[in-house]
C-alpha cells in the first residue's frame, strides 16, 4: 500500500492506492510538493480507491470512490484511467462552483475559455498556446467561482491523444510529454506537463474575457471566425456544464455573469498556424 | 373558456411568470430561466405570455 494525497489546488485528493507503478507515474507528471503522505487530521475533497482485485481478469485494478465503481483497468492503463477518475469525481461531486467542460487559458489577468467536445481539437489548441506563452487554467474543467464570478485555475498535465501527440512532439520537441498510454477507450494518450508559469499560477484566478468553440476542419480553405450573440454563447456554456442543472437559479445567476464579461465565437480552422494568428488578433 | 376557468388560467400564468428570471446581456440578447422546472431558454424561444380576455 503506498497511500497519497494531490493537492492540485482547488482540490485535495485522498488517495487509498495498491500500485507501485501508479506512486511513479505520477512523480512524473505532479511536482514533488503537490503529492504528500495522507494525513489523517485532514479532509480531503475526494477520496479515490486504486485496489487490486483478484476477481478482475485482465484488470485487476478497481478505480473507484467510496461505494460508487468507476473503472475496471490493467496495470497498463492506470495512469489514464486514475486522471479521468479525478475528472469523474470533480464533475460528479463538486458544487461549490459552476463547472463547464472547457480548456482555460490565461494571458494579462484575462482568461480565454474554449470548451468543446473531444474530437474538436480542444486540447491541442490548448497545448500550443500554452506552448506559446499562455498560463495554463485547465485543459478539462472551466471552474467558475459562484461568489466571485472568477475563473479558478486546475493546473494538471494536458491530457493528449493519438494524433495530437505526434504534431505536438514535432511542433515543440522541447515539450514534456509523459506517460504515453496506447490502447486505451480513447486510442494512445500522453500528458504534457503544464508550463513552469502555469504551475506558479495554480492558485492565481484570472476573469473571464473570451469564450471560443473551436472546431477542427481539414476541409476549411482559410480561418471562419463568427461571433454568437451573448445569449447563444450562455446556452452553449450551460449545454457544455457538468452541474448547471444542479445548481439550478445558482447556476443561472452565475452564468449570466460570466457570459456578460465575454465575447464569444465560433472559430473553425485547418491548421493550427491559422488558428493561433486568428487568435493572437482577437485576444 | 368560462370566466371562472379563464381566470384560474390567468392565475396560473402569472405564478409561472413571477418564477421566471431573465438575463439581459450587453448585446441586448436575453436568456430565461424558470425556478418553477428550472428550464433555461432563448429569450425569443418562449411563447409571449398575455393575459387572456375575461368577458
Amino acid at each position: 500500500m503506498t497511500d497519497f494525497a494531490i493537492h492540485t489546488a482547488p482540490f485535495s485528493v485522498l488517495v487509498t492506492n495498491h500500485s507501485n507503478k501508479l506512486t511513479t507515474a505520477l512523480a512524473e507528471l505532479y511536482p514533488a510538493t503537490l503529492i504528500t503522505r495522507p494525513n489523517p487530521q485532514l479532509i480531503y475533497d475526494f477520496c479515490l480507491q486504486v485496489q487490486r482485485k483478484w476477481a478482475g481478469w485482465g484488470r485487476p485494478f478497481h478505480v473507484s470512490s467510496g461505494d460508487q465503481h468507476f473503472r475496471m483497468t490493467d496495470s497498463a492503463q492506470l495512469v489514464p484511467v486514475f486522471e479521468w477518475g479525478v475528472n469523474w469525481c470533480v464533475a460528479s461531486y463538486q458544487h461549490q462552483f459552476l463547472a463547464i467542460h472547457a480548456a482555460v487559458l490565461e494571458r494579462d489577468g484575462k482568461a480565454l475559455i474554449m470548451p468543446a467536445p473531444p474530437g474538436s481539437g480542444k486540447s491541442t489548441l490548448c497545448a500550443v498556446l500554452m506552448q506559446e506563452g499562455w498560463r495554463l487554467l485547465s485543459d478539462e474543467m472551466c471552474l467558475v467561482d459562484l461568489t466571485s464570478g472568477a475563473i479558478v485555475p486546475y493546473v494538471r498535465p494536458v491530457s493528449l491523444k493519438n494524433q495530437s501527440l505526434m504534431l505536438l512532439q514535432s511542433w515543440y520537441p522541447q515539450a514534456q510529454i509523459r506517460q504515453i498510454t496506447s490502447g486505451t477507450t480513447k486510442g494512445t494518450v500522453g500528458y504534457m506537463l503544464p508550463s513552469t508559469q502555469s504551475w506558479a499560477g495554480m492558485q492565481q484566478t484570472a476573469t473571464a474575457a473570451w469564450v471560443i468553440f473551436p472546431q477542427y476542419n481539414a476541409a476549411q480553405q482559410q480561418l471562419t471566425l463568427s461571433k454568437l450573440s451573448q445569449a447563444d454563447a450562455f446556452m452553449h456554456l450551460a449545454n457544455n456544464s457538468f452541474n448547471y442543472a444542479v445548481l439550478a437559479e445558482q447556476g443561472f445567476n452565475s452564468l449570466s455573469r460570466l457570459t456578460q464579461q465575454i465575447d464569444a465565437y465560433r472559430l473553425e480552422y485547418a491548421c493550427i498556424e491559422q488558428a493561433l494568428s486568428g487568435l493572437n488578433k482577437l485576444c | 373558456m368560462d370566466v371562472a376557468l379563464s381566470y384560474a388560467a390567468w392565475l396560473s400564468q402569472q405564478t409561472t411568470d413571477n418564477s421566471t428570471l431573465q438575463a439581459t446581456f450587453n448585446d441586448a440578447s436575453s436568456v430565461l430561466f424558470s425556478t418553477f422546472d428550472h428550464e433555461t431558454h432563448l429569450s425569443g424561444a418562449e411563447a409571449e405570455i398575455t393575459e387572456p380576455d375575461v368577458d
